[in-house]
This record gives C-alpha cells, structure tokens and sequence, in this order.
C-alpha cells in the first residue's frame, strides 16, 4: 500500500500511535498538532487521505474541514470523535466528513477505515 | 518620650532580614532547578522508552514476547515510566493495541502497585487505582472491582461501577445492577452506560432485576429495562404497573413507553383511574402505544378520569369539547 497521509491530533501519543500503525502498513505519515498547522498542510500537501481529531483546543477538526471543503479540496477525511459525541458524527458529516472512528479506537480499525478511504 | 531602638540592634533586625530574603529567594531557586530537572528527565525518559511502547501497539504474534522481554530489562525508574505511559494510551485504544499495552504495564510492573492503592485509605487513590484496574484488567481484576463497587466512599464506587462495564461477565452485570439502587450512591447514568457495554448478558440480568426483593433494585431495573429494550422485559414490566412501591410503578411506566404490551393496557387504565401523579403518568404510557390497542382505554379515560390524566392522554378539556 502507498500513499501519503496527513495526521491533525493534539495528543501526542495518539498522533504517534496512528503514525506508526499507518506506516507499518507501508504509507507515508505526516503529522500536524492542531487545527491551524493542519489546514495549512492539508493546503499545502497532495493526500491520499487525512484523519483529523475533533476535538482539538482552538480551531476544531470540524473547522478544518469545513474550511478545507469550502476551499474544494476534496481530499477523503477520516475523522477521530470522542465516543457519545454524536453530534460532532452528525456535524462531521455535514462538513464533508467520508467516515469516522470513535476513541477508544482500534488502531487496526482504523487502518482498515484508512485503507477503505485510498480506494 | 520615644527611645530610639540601639544601631546594632537595628543593624542585626536588618542582616536578619536580608538573610530571610536571600535564604527564601535560595529555596525557591533550588526548587524550580530540581522542578526543571525532574521534567528534564521525565523528556529523556520519555524519548528513550516511547518508541518501545509505540512499537508494543503495533507488535503482531511473537513480536509482543520481544518487547515485553526488553521491557522486564529495564531499571525500575524506567519501567515505571513505561507503565504509566502504556496505561494513559490504555485510555483512547481499544483492540489488539490494547491488548499489547497491558502486556506492557503488567511487564513494566505497574498491577501490583495499582492493587496495591486500591487499599489505599486515600479515596481518591482508590478512585484512580479502580480507573487503573478497568484499563488494565489484570487477573483478579473483576473480583477487586467487585469489592470497589461496594466501597464507602461513592465516588470510589461510581468508578468501578463505570469500570466493570468493560468486564464481558455475569458477575459484573450483578454489581452495575445492585448499583441502579436509589441509594448506591452512583449516578444512574453511569450505571446504566455500564450496562449498555454489556449487550445481551445485561438485558438477562436486568429482567431479573425487575423481580429483586429490593424494591430500590427494581426500580433502577425498572427504569433502564426500556433503554436497553430487553426482549421478554415486556411482560415483568406489566407486573410492577402493580408494584406495591409507587416511585417503582412510575419508572416501569416509563419504559413501557419504550416496549409497550398490549398486557399493560389494562393495568395502566386501572392506574389512570387512581389519578394523582401515578394516573397521570399511566396516561402518557397509554399515550404512547399504538392507537389500536387503546382505543377503548382512552374513551373510558375520556369518561372517567380526573382531568389532569385527561390531559396526559391527549384528551381535550370537556368544556373546550362541549
């Protein structure tokens, strides 16, 4: 598998976790620590796909994504939520979210989940 | 007359308090220096252990044997800086990953210690030992957890009981159930998402809830058998319509709008009747079943009834009718 992928969570070890578990599936991992550094690299890169946290202080995942779509990148989006926040699954959706995965999360799930995205 | 103080004494007030200052201003450098070398180390130790535990999450069959080896290699310092760093990822992952990052702690030796604080006299320790335990899930987990959900202190409970509804077993089912008592002290809420975790095994435990001696017990029973819309829960539902306890009617009530029977519909129409609070909630569950079955219960509400559990069945008033 190949690829290039963008990485957007404030916590480090899960933007580590999902960085080591992508790249042992042979992609190529970027990682970004919040909503600003990440639309700019979503901006500025070529993705085969993005996993974007929500919840993240400042500019929200579902921020990025809105401001991404708003700017025709249709790049596949895979957002991270905290479980029971169906509202943020709802919203996510509505700004052009392609699937989600909720935390507590498999990072074999969510391989799969990425995987499905490449096409 | 004021007598001025002697010069020496005022020149040894002011050494006395130059050397507070300076000995204050010492400490506080020696302890942001120690402060600043604590984190240092704690960077150096993370940089050097977390690509071990990273790579623990990703290991596949007999990777895992080799990491933990490496891990039980370590200095104690080390390891214990491993195990909690494996126990805070614990909190976002589920799955393999998880099932390697308990591998982790337990090499690291972070279960005895857990254990160990959950017979801590601190509550909060127990509190954060029983969140451990629910993570890390050790052997004897589920039996320690149990006792937790019985502990003195509410929050120390409230945490286990959220905890045991990671345990896939019958045994834990009985705890978060005991815990949907009034008086458990654990908010219903996290009682009855800890039942939600157990799928099938709960909507078994909870129908026999509804028939506990205890009528607390079958109230909280009573209240979550329509969140979890356990198949068969339908008929006992009916039966505690009947409940000598009325706070025990009400809740079956409740969740008979989420399962209705066509059994309930002569036990609520009699409950209607009775008025008050109690008629007025046995009209909102007629209320919410299907029209067909109802519709002779409704018409003798409409003749009968006082008119606040006329109102409740959706009945205008009789002078607005006339």
């Amino acid at each position: 598998m190949s690829g290039r992928v963008l990485v957007v969570d404030d916590d480090r070890d899960i933007r580590d976790l999902v960085a080591i578990k992508l790249e042992s599936a042979g992609l190529d991992v970027e990682t970004r620590p919040d909503g600003p550094q990440g639309l700019e690299a979503a901006l500025d890169g070529s993705w085969a796909a993005i996993v974007l946290d929500v919840m993240m202080p400042g500019m929200s995942g579902i921020d990025v994504l809105r401001s991404l779509r708003e700017r025709g990148v249709q790049t596949p989006v895979i957002l991270l939520t905290a479980r029971g926040q169906e509202k943020d699954v709802e919203a996510g959706f509505a700004a052009g979210a392609d699937d989600y995965v909720t935390k507590p999360f498999s990072p074999r799930a969510l391989l799969a989940r990425v995987t499905a995205a490449l096409g | 007359m004021i007598t001025p103080l002697p010069a020496e004494f005022l020149w040894v007030v002011l050494i006395a308090s130059s050397a507070l200052i300076v000995g204050s201003l010492a400490a506080l450098l020696l302890q942001r220096t120690r402060r600043h070398a604590r984190a240092r180390r704690r960077e150096a130790l993370d940089a050097q252990l977390r690509p071990l535990v990273l790579e623990a999450t990703v290991a596949e069959g007999d990777e895992i044997d080799d990491v933990l080896e490496r891990v039980r290699a370590l200095a104690r310092v080390e390891r214990e800086h491993i195990g909690r760093t494996a126990y805070q990822m614990l909190r976002d992952i589920t799955g393999e990953a998880a099932t390697n990052l308990r591998a982790v702690a337990d090499a690291a030796g972070l279960v005895p210690r857990v254990v160990a604080d959950t017979r801590s006299r601190d509550a909060v320790i127990r509190a954060d030992a029983a969140e451990a335990l629910g993570l890390l899930a050790p052997e004897g987990a589920l039996e320690r957890l149990r006792e937790l959900a019985r502990d003195p202190s509410p929050e120390v409970r409230t945490v286990a009981v959220r905890a045991l509804g990671g345990f896939d077993d019958d045994a834990a089912v009985r705890s978060i159930v005991a815990a949907l008592a009034a008086d458990s002290g654990v908010p219903a809420t996290v009682a009855t998402t800890a039942l939600l975790q157990q799928g099938w095994a709960a909507g078994d435990r909870v129908r026999l809830a509804l028939e506990d001696e205890d009528p607390s017990v079958r109230r909280g029973a009573a209240r979550v058998a329509g969140i979890l819309q356990a198949p068969g829960s339908a008929e006992r539902l009916v039966a505690l319509v009947d409940d000598p306890l009325e706070s025990v009617r009400i809740a079956a009530m409740r969740s008979l709008e989420r399962v209705p029977s066509r059994d309930a519909v002569g036990p609520l129409v009699r409950a209607a009747l009775e008025g008050g609070v109690l008629g007025e909630a046995a009209a909102t569950t007629l209320l919410a079943m299907p029209g067909a079955w109802t519709r002779e219960a409704i018409a003798r509400i409409d003749h009968e009834a006082e008119p606040g559990v006329r109102r409740a069945a959706g009945l205008r008033r009789k002078e607005a009718a006339a």
